[in-house]
């Protein structure tokens, strides 16, 4: 089976790294996403999607409103499915295996894949710590020696960890909103994951909040995958290595991100991002 | 921020000249005056029914009533004993039933809820809110009592469990529907299973609205007459187990009431007290435990 997956993958990309130019030079590709075509009910509103995305890097996801950045985000971790009526075709492979195989669970691929929110979304039934460790917790990890280190550790990644290390019993909805970003970004690299995805993760936050979840973001590439959804061309110029550009459903262009903002191949994208339109 | 301000009533437009303030503030004063009236209005009811039960059952009221069996209406010792052991039983019985099932058909119709058994399941929980609580009892009495080969308060629980469900099932069903779907997504987004993030995620944020709403109906049940009449019909004892018949507050003030006996009908009051005022303690442990949830009924 994974076999297959490998051999049939070889094409494909090809074809991927025609769109996608300048993205695998060195290195291989994480994520593969392979003729993605999203619906709600009969509405496409994804269109044949393809994409390699490599690593350790940061990877913008630009475009207008309602063009289709968060139905794509969501099909990556299999939670567009989820939605009333939602569907997908096509391939999306992680360390390539398609995760959309039929013997594949999509719980244990958003185990593999954390996302970060639009709106900060910590638990509100639970204590910061619960928060961290919400994940471990309810896969059935409950030993204090284990957690209370994870909690230490990840609180640190996110710089929260000296803002909160008194109060830890405290509920995570009484941070502020810039603090419970970080908490909900701590709680999806708690569980380990490979890739972090996150939808718009600064739209609800004021500009300093903002500036340390950019700087996150670049410190967190050194271990992870990141996809981030944007619709500020600054952000995505300033924590992204590679930029796509969807409009419409349709991946318009993707390469890394100076070329794409200084040199765009397509017309459309540079009307869009010297803000003729969006 | 400061512009929006102006608009809405702080600065200088024509909405706000004198005229027009003129006739919103009497108009607020009218308004004022009907809700105030309204209010009184259904206070009056409401305090004249307490008035009647609480002068009557004081006037009546002996601690010993509390303490002793039923008994014969001219033995001026008996008491009510029997019928609030009964109630205690019928309303632990009875949400023995009620409260994991109307929790878990209420949980699978907001969370599972997307296909045509559960829109049956609906269905049926929306007719059994609407069947005369008496219905219930007969239908009791047939499958139950008839089986058995006499009246227990256990037929009385099974009664009222049936009426307890679709209440339980429907606000927890309202509740879960309240819990933000952003939390429900992180809770999948960090790999949770259905099950575990409906438990965890979706029922722990919901559960002080459940709780409250469940507490409500138990308060419902325990006043409860006509399904007991037939299931857990009248005893002058206290049950000795679940398979007693049993009286309950209920069912007592219904007979005592009507019957000849001035003593009994004294101590039809008195149970009509003690059923409010257990009635009230968990209308206002509720109100205590869960200060800021809204309820529904
Ligand atoms: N649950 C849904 N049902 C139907 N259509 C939806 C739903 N969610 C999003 N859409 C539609 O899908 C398109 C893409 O939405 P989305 O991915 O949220 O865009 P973006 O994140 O770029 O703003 C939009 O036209 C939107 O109206
Ligand atoms: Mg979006």
């Amino acid at each position: 089976m994974s076999q297959d997956t490998t051999t049939a993958s070889k094409p494909q990309l090809q074809k991927t790294n025609s769109i996608s130019s300048g993205i695998l030079e060195n290195g291989s590709a994480k994520v593969v996403i392979e003729h993605l075509n999203a619906f709600y009910g009969t509405k496409q509103v994804l269109h044949d999607i393809n994409m390699a995305i490599r690593d350790k890097t940061v990877t913008a996801i630009i475009g207008p409103s309602g063009c289709g950045k968060s139905t794509l985000l969501r099909t990556i971790n299999r939670l567009h499915e989820l939605k009333r009526n939602a569907r997908v075709e096509g391939r999306v492979l992680l360390d390539n295996r398609d995760i959309y195989a039929p013997d594949v669970n999509p719980v244990v691929v958003r185990r593999r894949i954390g996302m970060v929110f639009q709106k900060p979304n910590p638990f509100p039934n639970m204590s910061i710590y619960d928060n961290v460790i919400a994940g471990l917790k309810l896969q059935g990890i409950r030993d204090k020696a284990i957690l209370d280190p994870i909690v230490e550790r990840t609180l640190k990644v996110v710089g929260l960890w000296d803002e909160v290390k008194d109060d830890l019993k405290r509920r995570g909805t009484e941070l502020s909103g810039g603090q419970q970003q970080r908490l909900c970004i701590a709680r999806a690299i708690a569980v380990e994951p490979e890739v972090v995805l996150m939808d718009e993760p600064t739209a609800s936050l004021d500009p300093a909040a903002t500036a340390i979840i950019e700087d996150l973001i670049r410190d967190l590439r050194k271990q992870y995958a990141l996809i981030v959804v944007t619709h500020n061309m600054q952000q995505a110029a300033r924590v992204s290595d590679h930029t796509a550009f969807l409009f419409n459903g349709k991946l318009i262009e993707y390469g890394p991100t100076r070329r794409v903002f200084e040199k765009p191949e397509q017309s459309l994208t540079e009307q869009y991002i010297t803000g003729r339109f969006g | 921020m400061i512009e929006e301000r102006a608009s809405n009533g702080f600065g200088k437009d024509s909405y706000t000249s004198s005229r027009h303030w003129k006739t919103r503030l009497n108009i607020d004063r009218i308004m004022f005056f009907v809700t105030a009236a309204c209010f009184l209005l259904v206070l009056i009811p409401l305090f004249s029914i307490l008035f009647q039960v609480f002068y009557n059952g004081l006037r009546a009221f002996k601690f010993a009533v509390l303490l002793n069996e039923g008994g014969s209406p001219v033995s001026t010792i008996s008491g009510i004993r029997h019928a609030i052991t009964g109630t205690i039983y019928a309303t632990l019985i009875g949400s023995a039933i009620g409260i994991p099932a109307g929790i878990i058909v209420g949980t699978y119709l907001a969370e599972f809820g997307n296909n045509s058994f559960a829109d049956i399941l609906r269905i049926i929980i929306n007719t059994m809110v609407s069947i005369p609580t008496i219905i219930t009892g007969v239908v009791v009495w047939a499958f139950v009592v008839t089986r058995v080969g006499h009246f227990s308060v256990l037929a009385g629980g099974i009664a009222l469990g049936l009426i307890m469900i679709p209440l339980v099932a429907r606000t927890t069903e309202e509740m879960i529907m309240l819990v933000s779907p952003i939390y429900i997504e992180a809770g999948y987004a960090l790999g949770l299973t259905r099950m575990r993030n409906t438990i965890s995620i979706v029922l722990a944020n919901a559960s002080k609205g459940i709780a409250s709403g469940v507490l409500l109906a138990v308060a419902r049940i325990m006043g409860e007459t006509a399904p007991l009449l037939f299931t857990a019909f009248f005893s002058q004892a206290s049950p000795s187990n679940i398979f007693d018949p049993a009286a309950t507050l209920p069912v007592l003030i219904y007979n005592y009431a009507i019957s000849p006996f001035e003593y009994w009908q004294g101590l039809a009051w008195i149970a009509a007290m003690v059923l409010i005022l257990l009635n009230l303690d968990i209308l206002f442990i509720t109100r205590l435990m869960f200060p800021e949830t809204h309820q529904s009924d």
